[in-house]
C-alpha cells in the first residue's frame, strides 16, 4: 500500500466508494465550470464537488474512502501512472528497411487510418526549417546554397550535426527551458524587485544545452545541486549551486505582511513548478484538498511540500522580503575561503592592535625627546622675520589659495597657463650676503628664475621634488645667494610654466645664518639630533602663529615646558592620524571640509610635517624600538601574504540551501496555515505517481531534495523522461505527442502516440538521457523533413494533423522574430551571456510612477534581454511571449491587430528596415564592382534578388520581383533610400518571413 | 460540428487559430449558437450575454494607494466621539503596520441630496450628484499590502497571475467597436502588480488590458502603442497592398491555415485602427462647458478630468470596459489632511463632471460607473495624529448608472469603520455582481486552462441582488 495514512478516523464505505467510481464512469471527467479552490483564501467551497474533499462536511469518513477508491482505480488505469512499456517499432506494410524506428511507429498509426503522408520537402525548406528550428535564427543563403548541393549521402546528418555544435543552439533551446522554469529577472507580483544574478541560472542553461548535459543531471541539478558530492569540491560545484537557482526564481508576494504565509505560498509555488516541470503534475492543487481529478491526496502535497519547507529560498522574509543568493563555487571552497577572510581579518586586527601600542611606546619616546630639544630651540637665536608670501605679493599668472591646503594656510600657486611671476618688497637690515630662503612644495622640479630688482639673480631655485603639494611638501630651500645694500629691494620668482606652492619667505644676511648654524649643530651633536631639527622647531616656534599660546611657556619652568611637550606630541599624533586616514583614499579633495576637526591641522603642518620638529613619517618604523618594528613587520608581511593569496571572490546566484533544521509538515486543513495543523506527513514525494520506484530514504537532517531528485530520474519513473521527451517533442513540431507537455494528469491530453512516447522516453534513458541524441533521432526522420504541402483527403480523417502526415506550418515565436530581424539587418550583436539589467540588484525595477529602469535597446539576441515581470518588453507581450511568472509549457500563437501595428509603425521594424536597405545596397555594389558590367538599372533587379534571399533564402519570382521594383518605384518621390527601406519593412513584415514551414 | 460552425462565417479568418481555440473553449460556445452574433465574429465580435445585461460597459475609477472610508463617505459619529481612545475590539491578526488610537476624521461630514447620503467636506461636487451614487460600505478584501490588494481586486487573485476583470468581461461579451480594443486602461501604473493588473493571463490576448499613456506622464501626452504611422497614410496603404499581395501567394503556396489568413486580416484591422484611434482620443471637438464640466480648464483637475473626458469617449465609442487610474496618491499614513485633501481636489470635479455628462447624454443607465481604491484606511491613528494604515478589512466603493440602486446605500462597518460588519461585500462579491450586471454568471463565464476551468471569482463570490435597480 503506497498510499500514507491521509485521515484515521476515516471510514472505508465500499459501497460509496464503487458508486462513485460507477458514477464517474458513466459521466466521464468532472463537469465543466468546477474551478479549483486556490489555497490564497480559504473559503469552504459551496459546490457539490468540493463536498466530497471537503473535511468538514458530514458525510467525511466516506468521502474520504471515496477519494481513495477514485484514486486508487485512476492510479490503476490512467496511461501516465503505467511503468513505461518496451514497444517494439511496427513493420508498416511497404516500408523498407532504413525506415527509422520513429517513422515505424507513425507510418503504422497512419496506414491504421488510410492517410498517406506528404514526400520530403526541398533542401532550402528543410534547412530553414533546421535552423529556425534549431537555432531560432535564419540560415544565410550561402548555407542554403551549401546543402543544395550537397550531394553526399549524409548531408543531411551533417546539417544536423552543424546546427547543434553553434552556440546559437543553446541560446535557442534554452530559452525553452526557461519558458518552463518561469525565468525573470525581476520578482513580479506585489513589489517588483530586480534579481539581479538570475542572469546567471540562464547562461548555466544555455552552457547545459551547448554543453549536451545529461538531462537526468540537468534536472537533478536544479532539485538539489547544492547537496550532490559534486557541490563539495568538483569544477562543476560552481554550476550545481547555480542551478539550484530554479527553486528561487518563482515570485513572491514580499510585502506580505503574513510572513508564515509568505513562506507557504512560496513552498506551494515550489511543489506547483516541480510537479508541472518534470512530472507533468499539477500537484499544487492538493495544498489545500485532495487533488479532485488526479491521485494526489492532501498528505502527499504536504509530504513534498515538508521537503521545500525544509529547504531555504529567502534571505530575508522581512517587508520587502529578498530571495537567497549564495557564492557560486565548491562547498569546500567557500569554507576554505571564509577561513582565509576570517584569517586575514585576524592578522590584521592583530597588526592593528600592535600598531597602537607601538605607537603609544613611540609617542612616549617623542614626548621624552622633545623636552630636551624645545630647550635647546629656546636657546636658539631668533631667525630673520619672514613673510607668508600671499601678503604683498604682487602676482601675474599665479593665485593665492587660502581654501585647500588647510586652515590658516595660503599659498601662491598657478593660475593659468604661461609665465607666472611673484613679486615682493623685502627689506635688508644690513649691507651684505644674504640668502632667500623660500618654503614651497612641489611633486615635480619646477626650477623658477629669482629676479633682484627687475634683473635676473639666480637660475633654477627651488628646483626640489619635495614629494607632493601637500603641506607636509612644504620644504625650506635656499633660492639665492644675493649681495644686497640695507634698504627695500624687489625680489621676484618667475617661471614660464606650472609654479611651485609658495608658503614663505624670507631674506637672512649670511654672517646670522652662520652663526645660528653653529649653535644647532653644538645642540643637536649633544642631544644626537640632526642640527637642522633644532632650527625648524625654533623657526616653528617664532613663526608659526598658531604656536603663540606656547611660545611664552618656553622660557618658564621645565614642568611648563615638559605639559607643552607632551601636549603638542599628542596633539600633532591626532591630527596626523586624521590626514593619514584621508590620504589614504587617495587624493584628498578637500581636506578642510572632510576632517572632523580641522583645527589640529596646524599643529600637525607645524610639528609633523616635513619641516616639524617631530617629523617622522618618512622614518616612522626606523624610529620604533626594534621589538615593535620586527613585531610590524612580521604581521604586516602575515596580512599582505594572506590577502594577496585570497582566493578571488566568486560571483553570487540566485540559490538555495537545506534549512538548519528540516522536519515534516503537518496537513493544513485547505492549505490554510492559520488553521490548527492536522498529523504531520513525512517528508516524500506523491509515491503514487511512481509505480516501482521508491523515494530513497531522507536522512533526518536533509531536506530529502537529493533523495527527490533521484527519485524523479530514476530509470523507472513513469512520468520524468516520458515529459521530458514529450516536451523535445512540442518544441520541434509545435506539437507534443501529448498535447499538454506540463499536465499528464488525467485533465490533460493524451498521446496520440503512446507506445511511441514510451519507446522514445526508453531510448532517451537507455542512451544517457543524451538531449543531442534525441534531436538527431528526431530530425532524421521522415516525419521531421516532410513537406507542408496540404492534402485534402488526408486533411479530412486528421484535419489536425495529430498523425504527421505533413509538417505543420507554425509562426516563429517573439524571440526569433526579433532575432531573424537583427540577423537579416546586420545588426545582430552575438555576445552570449551577462545581464542587461541597468539597476542594482534587488532594487526596484519598476514603480508606481511607470518608471521602467529596464532598457530593450541592445541589438543582442532576444534571449538576453531583461524578462520584467508586470511590464513585459512590449514586443514580446505582442508576441505570445511566455508568461514569466508561471511555468509555461506551449507558446500561444495568436493572431492581433498589435503584432500589425507592431510591423508597421514601431520604431524598431522601421530602424531595422533602413539599416537592412541600407546594408542590401552595399551588398549589391560590392557584388556590381565585381562584375562591372552591370549596369545600374540592374542593380534594383539585383537589390530584390538579394532582398529575397537575405530574408527567405530563395531567389524571387518574376512576379515577385517586378511587384517589388513597381512598389519601390511608386515611392520614388520620397528619396531611393526611403522606398526601399520601405519595401525591405514590407518583406520583413510578410508572412513567409516570419513562418517555419 | 465546430470546424463546419467556423467555416460557416465568412469573416472568422481574423480569429485564425485564436478563433479555433475560443470556438473550442470559449463561453459563447457551450452549445448555445443563439448567443453568437453571426454577423460579426471574433474575439471582440459582440456576444449576447447569459441574461439580459443591464449595463453595457464599465467605467472603473480607480483610486490606487486606498482612500479612507471614514474620511469620505463612511461617516462614523463614535469614531469622532471617541477621538484619542484605544480601539476597543480586536486589531486584526496580520496589521501591515502598528497603529495606534483612534483618529476622529479631520473633515465635517453631511448629508447631501433626496437620499441623505452622509458625504465628507473632501468632495463637494460628488456630493451634488449623491442622489445618482448607490454605495457599498460593507466592502473587504484579504491582503493588507498595495500589491497583493491591487492584484486582488483587478485579478481576484493576490498570488498568482490571471486575468483582469476587464479581460474576463471583454471576453464575455466581446466589444461593440472592432476598430478599438474592448479593454482600455488610461494612464495605469506599473507599480503594485503592473501589467498584471490589466492583464489577460491565460485569456486570449485579444482580451488583454490596452494601456492608455501611463501613470507619471500627464494624460494629455497619453497614446496607444504603435499607433502613429511614420509614413504618409497612402504610403502605407501601398505598402499594404503588397504586403497582403504577398501573404496571399504565400498563402495559397504553403497551405497554410487560419492563422496565415488571419494575419492578413489584422493587417487590415490595424490599419482601421489607425484610424479611428485618434479620432476618438482627439479631445479639441468637445466645447468649453464640457471641459469645464471635466475641470481639464483648471490645473489641479485637468489630468484626472481628462482621463474622464477619454472615458466617455471610449464609452460612446463602445469600448467595453475602461479604467481610469489615480495612482498613487492615496497612502497616506502620514500628512492625512493635506494628502487627502489634494487628492480629493484633483478628482472630485471630474467624477461629478463624468457622471452629469454621461446622464446629459443618456449613456448613464447602460455605463457602470465604479469608484474606489485597493482597500480603505484604518479608524485608527498612525505616524502621530495625521495618518492611517491600510484596511482591507472594510472600505468603501461606490457605483453609478448601469442598472444599480441610485440614491441608494448597502452593508456598514462597525461603528469605528474597521471591519465590515453588516451585508458584507468581499471583493468576490463585488466581481460576481459587476459581471451579473452586465448580464453574466459569474460561476458560467470560464475559460479552460491547464487543465481546468478557471472563473474570475474563482469558487468564490456572490451576487449582490439588493443593490440592484
Amino acid at each position: 500500500m503506497p498510499w500514507p495514512k491521509a485521515n484515521p478516523s476515516a471510514r472505508r464505505s465500499l459501497q460509496g466508494a464503487l458508486l462513485w467510481a460507477s458514477l464517474l464512469a458513466a459521466v466521464g471527467p468532472a463537469p465543466r465550470g468546477l474551478a479549483c479552490p486556490l489555497p490564497d483564501e480559504p473559503t469552504l467551497p459551496k459546490d457539490a464537488d468540493h463536498a466530497m474533499v471537503d473535511a468538514s462536511a458530514p458525510a467525511e469518513p466516506d468521502a474520504a474512502a471515496i477519494w481513495r477508491t477514485k484514486a486508487a482505480l485512476i492510479e490503476r488505469d490512467h496511461w501516465a501512472y503505467q511503468p513505461m512499456g518496451h514497444p517494439r517499432p511496427p513493420k508498416p506494410a511497404g516500408t523498407t528497411s532504413s525506415i527509422r524506428d520513429i517513422d515505424r511507429f507513425l507510418v503504422h498509426a497512419m496506414q491504421a487510418q488510410g492517410v498517406i503522408p506528404q514526400g520530403r520537402a526541398d533542401r532550402r525548406t528543410l534547412l530553414r526549417r533546421a535552423t529556425l528550428d534549431l537555432t531560432g535564427l535564419p540560415p544565410t543563403y550561402d548555407e542554403i546554397r551549401a546543402f543544395e548541393e550537397d550531394t553526399r549521402p549524409d548531408a543531411w546528418s551533417r546539417v544536423i550535426d552543424r546546427l547543434l555544435a553553434s552556440p546559437a543552439y543553446g541560446e535557442r533551446w534554452a530559452r525553452h527551458w526557461l519558458d518552463v522554469a518561469r525565468y525573470a529577472d525581476s520578482n513580479g507580483l506585489d513589489e517588483n524587485t530586480a534579481f539581479g544574478n538570475a542572469f546567471r541560472w540562464r547562461d548555466w542553461v544555455v552552457r547545459a544545452f551547448n554543453d549536451n548535459l545529461p538531462i537526468d543531471r540537468f534536472i537533478t541539478m536544479q532539485v538539489a545541486g547544492d547537496l550532490m558530492p559534486d557541490a563539495r569540491s568538483s569544477p562543476a560545484a560552481a554550476d550545481c549551486i547555480t542551478a539550484t537557482g530554479f527553486l528561487v526564481l518563482g515570485p513572491k508576494v514580499l510585502a506580505e505582511p503574513d510572513k508564515e504565509k509568505l513562506v507557504f505560498d512560496m513552498v506551494d509555488e515550489q511543489v506547483d513548478v516541480i510537479g508541472r516541470a518534470f512530472m507533468g503534475q499539477t500537484i499544487g492543487c492538493a495544498r489545500c484538498h485532495d487533488h479532485k481529478f488526479d491521485p494526489v491526496s492532501q498528505d502527499q502535497y504536504f509530504a513534498l511540500a515538508g521537503v521545500l519547507h525544509s529547504t531555504r529560498t529567502m534571505a530575508s522574509v522581512a517587508t520587502v522580503a529578498r530571495a537567497l543568493e549564495r557564492e557560486a563555487a565548491a562547498n569546500d571552497a567557500v569554507a576554505a575561503r571564509a577561513e582565509h577572510v576570517a584569517a586575514t581579518e585576524r592578522t590584521a586586527r592583530a597588526l592593528k592592535g600592535a600598531t597602537q601600542r607601538a605607537d603609544a611606546r613611540l609617542q612616549a619616546a617623542w614626548v621624552a625627546r622633545a623636552v630636551p630639544i624645545l630647550h635647546a630651540a629656546a636657546d636658539l637665536p631668533a631667525a630673520a622675520p619672514s613673510r607668508e608670501a600671499e601678503d604683498q605679493a604682487t602676482l601675474q599668472g599665479l593665485v593665492i589659495d587660502r581654501d585647500h591646503w588647510g586652515v590658516g594656510i595660503g599659498v601662491v600657486r598657478t593660475g593659468g597657463s604661461g609665465v607666472g611671476r611673484v613679486a615682493w618688497r623685502l627689506r635688508a637690515e644690513v649691507d651684505g650676503p644674504h640668502e632667500l630662503r623660500v618654503r614651497a612644495a612641489s611633486d615635480e622640479a619646477r626650477p623658477v628664475q629669482v629676479e633682484l630688482d627687475g634683473m635676473p639673480a639666480a637660475q633654477d631655485a627651488l628646483g626640489a621634488d619635495t614629494g607632493s603639494f601637500h603641506p607636509q611638501g612644504q620644504q625650506w630651500q635656499v633660492a639665492a645667494r644675493l649681495e644686497l645694500t640695507a634698504g627695500e629691494h624687489e625680489i621676484a620668482l618667475v617661471r614660464d610654466g606650472p609654479f611651485p606652492h609658495i608658503d614663505r619667505v624670507e631674506l637672512v644676511p649670511v654672517g646670522q645664518s652662520d652663526q645660528r648654524t653653529a649653535s644647532a649643530a653644538a645642540f643637536g651633536a649633544e642631544l644626537g639630533v640632526p642640527a637642522a631639527l633644532i632650527v625648524q622647531v625654533r623657526d616653528a616656534l617664532d613663526r608659526e602663529p598658531w604656536l603663540a599660546e606656547w611660545r611664552g611657556e618656553l622660557h618658564g619652568p621645565m614642568r611648563d615646558r615638559e605639559v607643552l611637550a607632551a601636549d603638542l606630541a599628542s596633539r600633532a599624533q591626532a591630527a596626523a592620524g586624521a590626514w593619514s586616514t584621508l590620504f589614504a583614499d587617495g587624493e584628498a579633495v578637500e581636506p578642510r571640509e572632510r576632517l572632523d576637526d580641522p583645527s589640529p591641522d596646524s599643529d600637525r603642518v607645524a610639528l609633523l610635517g616635513p619641516t616639524g620638529p617631530f617629523a617622522v613619517s618618512a622614518a616612522l618604523e626606523a624610529s620604533r624600538e626594534a621589538n615593535d618594528r620586527q613585531l610590524l613587520a612580521r604581521l604586516a608581511t602575515e596580512r599582505d601574504r594572506l590577502t594577496q593569496s585570497m582566493p578571488p571572490s566568486p560571483v553570487m546566484v540566485l540559490a538555495v540551501t537545506d534549512q538548519e533544521k528540516p522536519g515534516d509538515l503537518a496537513v493544513h486543513v485547505r492549505g490554510d496555515h492559520t488553521v490548527a495543523p492536522g498529523p504531520k506527513v513525512a517528508r516524500g514525494a506523491p509515491r503514487p505517481l511512481s509505480k516501482g520506484t521508491d523515494l530513497p530514504a531522507i536522512p533526518e537532517r536533509s531536506s530529502g531534495r537529493l533523495e527527490l531528485a533521484q527519485w524523479l530520474v530514476d530509470d523507472e519513473h513513469p512520468l520524468t523522461a516520458r515529459v521530458f521527451v514529450n516536451r523535445v517533442w512540442h518544441w520541434h513540431f509545435g506539437r507534443g505527442i501529448v498535447e499538454t507537455p506540463s499536465d499528464f494528469g488525467t485533465r490533460g491530453g493524451r498521446p496520440s502516440h503512446p507506445e511511441l512516447l514510451d519507446w522514445l522516453a526508453r531510448d532517451f534513458i537507455r542512451h544517457g538521457w543524451d538531449l543531442k541524441r534525441l534531436h538527431r533521432q528526431i530530425m532524421l526522420t521522415e516525419a521531421y523533413t516532410r513537406s507542408s504541402t496540404p492534402d485534402a483527403i488526408a486533411s479530412a480523417i486528421d484535419p489536425d494533423n495529430r498523425l504527421l502526415w505533413r509538417w505543420t506550418p507554425r509562426r516563429l515565436e517573439a524571440e526569433a522574430i526579433r532575432d531573424s530581424v537583427l540577423a537579416v539587418s546586420g545588426s545582430l550583436d552575438r555576445t552570449m551571456g551577462g545581464s542587461l539589467l541597468t539597476g542594482g540588484n534587488f532594487e526596484y525595477v519598476t514603480n508606481d510612477q511607470s518608471a521602467n529602469g529596464a532598457q530593450y535597446g541592445a541589438p543582442r539576441r532576444s534571449l538576453y534581454l531583461p524578462v520584467i515581470r508586470n511590464a513585459l518588453f512590449g514586443f514580446f507581450g505582442i508576441f505570445d511571449y511566455t508568461d514569466a511568472s508561471v511555468t509555461v509549457d506551449a507558446r500561444a500563437q495568436t493572431v492581433i491587430a498589435p503584432q500589425a501595428l507592431f510591423m508597421l509603425n514601431s520604431p524598431f521594424v522601421h530602424e531595422e528596415s533602413r539599416a537592412w536597405a541600407k546594408r542590401l545596397r552595399e551588398r549589391v555594389l560590392a557584388a556590381a564592382a565585381c562584375v562591372p558590367a552591370q549596369q545600374a538599372e540592374h542593380q534594383g533587379h539585383a537589390m530584390v534578388h538579394e532582398a529575397y534571399r537575405m530574408a527567405l533564402g530563395r531567389e524571387p519570382t518574376a512576379s515577385e520581383a517586378n511587384a517589388a521594383l513597381a512598389f519601390v518605384a511608386s515611392q520614388a518621390t520620397l528619396g531611393e533610400d526611403a522606398a526601399w527601406g520601405l519595401y525591405a519593412q514590407v518583406l520583413l513584415a510578410s508572412s513567409e518571413f516570419i513562418t517555419i514551414e | 460540428m465546430l470546424q463546419s460552425c467556423a467555416s460557416g462565417f465568412g469573416q472568422v479568418a481574423l480569429l485564425g487559430l485564436l478563433g479555433d481555440e475560443l470556438l473550442r473553449r470559449g463561453a459563447w460556445a457551450d452549445g448555445r449558437p443563439e448567443l453568437v452574433d453571426p454577423s460579426r465574429v471574433g474575439p471582440l465580435a459582440p456576444r449576447l450575454p447569459h441574461s439580459p445585461a443591464r449595463a453595457k460597459r464599465v467605467i472603473f475609477l480607480f483610486m490606487h494607494g486606498g482612500p479612507s472610508q471614514v474620511d469620505t463617505f463612511d461617516y462614523k459619529p463614535l469614531l469622532q466621539r471617541d477621538h484619542g481612545k484605544p480601539f476597543p475590539q480586536a486589531k486584526p491578526r496580520v496589521q501591515f503596520a502598528e497603529t495606534g488610537n483612534l483618529l476622529g476624521s479631520p473633515w465635517a461630514f453631511r448629508q447631501h441630496g433626496q437620499s441623505g447620503a452622509w458625504v465628507s467636506e473632501l468632495f463637494p461636487k460628488v456630493a451634488q450628484v449623491v442622489d445618482e451614487l448607490c454605495f457599498v460600505k460593507s466592502l473587504h478584501g484579504s491582503n493588507p499590502a498595495h500589491g497583493a490588494a491591487l492584484l486582488k481586486i483587478h485579478t481576484g487573485s493576490e498570488n498568482f497571475v490571471r486575468p483582469s476583470m476587464g479581460s474576463w468581461i471583454t471576453y464575455g461579451l466581446g466589444s461593440e467597436n472592432q476598430d478599438l480594443p474592448g479593454f482600455i486602461t488610461i494612464s495605469p501604473t506599473l507599480g503594485h502588480g503592473g501589467v498584471n493588473n490589466y492583464s489577460s493571463a491565460f485569456l486570449p490576448a485579444a482580451y488583454h488590458g490596452t494601456p492608455f499613456g501611463k501613470t507619471g506622464i500627464p494624460s494629455s501626452q497619453a497614446q496607444f502603442d504603435h499607433m502613429m504611422a511614420g509614413v504618409p497614410g497612402d504610403v502605407q496603404r501601398a505598402q499594404l497592398d503588397l504586403l497582403q499581395q504577398l501573404n496571399r501567394e504565400h498563402m495559397e503556396r504553403s497551405g497554410g491555415g487560419s492563422a496565415l489568413e488571419g494575419r492578413i486580416e489584422a493587417f487590415e484591422l490595424a490599419f482601421r485602427m489607425q484610424a479611428a484611434a485618434p479620432w476618438v482620443t482627439d479631445t479639441k471637438g468637445e466645447s468649453a462647458a464640457t471641459l469645464k464640466l471635466y475641470g481639464i480648464d483648471e490645473k489641479n483637475t485637468e489630468d484626472f478630468g481628462r482621463q474622464c473626458l477619454l472615458a466617455r469617449r471610449f464609452a460612446e465609442a463602445g469600448v467595453r470596459f475602461i479604467q481610469c487610474t489615480h495612482s498613487y496618491k492615496w497612502d497616506q499614513h502620514g500628512d492625512l489632511r493635506k494628502g487627502h485633501t489634494q487628492n480629493a481636489s484633483e478628482v472630485d470635479l471630474p467624477i461629478a463632471g463624468l457622471i452629469r455628462d454621461l446622464k446629459s447624454r443618456g449613456m448613464l443607465e447602460e455605463t457602470l460607473v465604479v469608484w474606489g481604491g485597493e482597500f480603505g484606511r484604518t479608524p485608527a491613528s498612525q505616524g502621530g495624529e495625521d495618518g492611517r494604515d491600510h484596511n482591507p478589512h472594510g472600505f468603501t466603493w461606490f457605483m453609478a448608472g448601469g442598472g444599480v440602486k441610485p440614491g441608494f446605500s448597502y452593508g456598514a462597518t462597525d461603528d469605528y469603520g474597521w471591519y465590515a460588519e453588516r451585508d458584507k461585500v468581499h471583493v468576490h462579491d463585488m466581481h460576481a455582481t459587476i459581471l451579473a450586471l452586465m448580464g453574466m454568471d459569474h460561476e458560467q463565464l470560464t475559460y479552460r486552462h491547464a487543465g481546468r476551468d478557471y472563473r474570475l471569482t474563482d469558487v468564490h463570490g456572490s451576487v449582490v441582488r439588493d443593490i440592484m435597480a
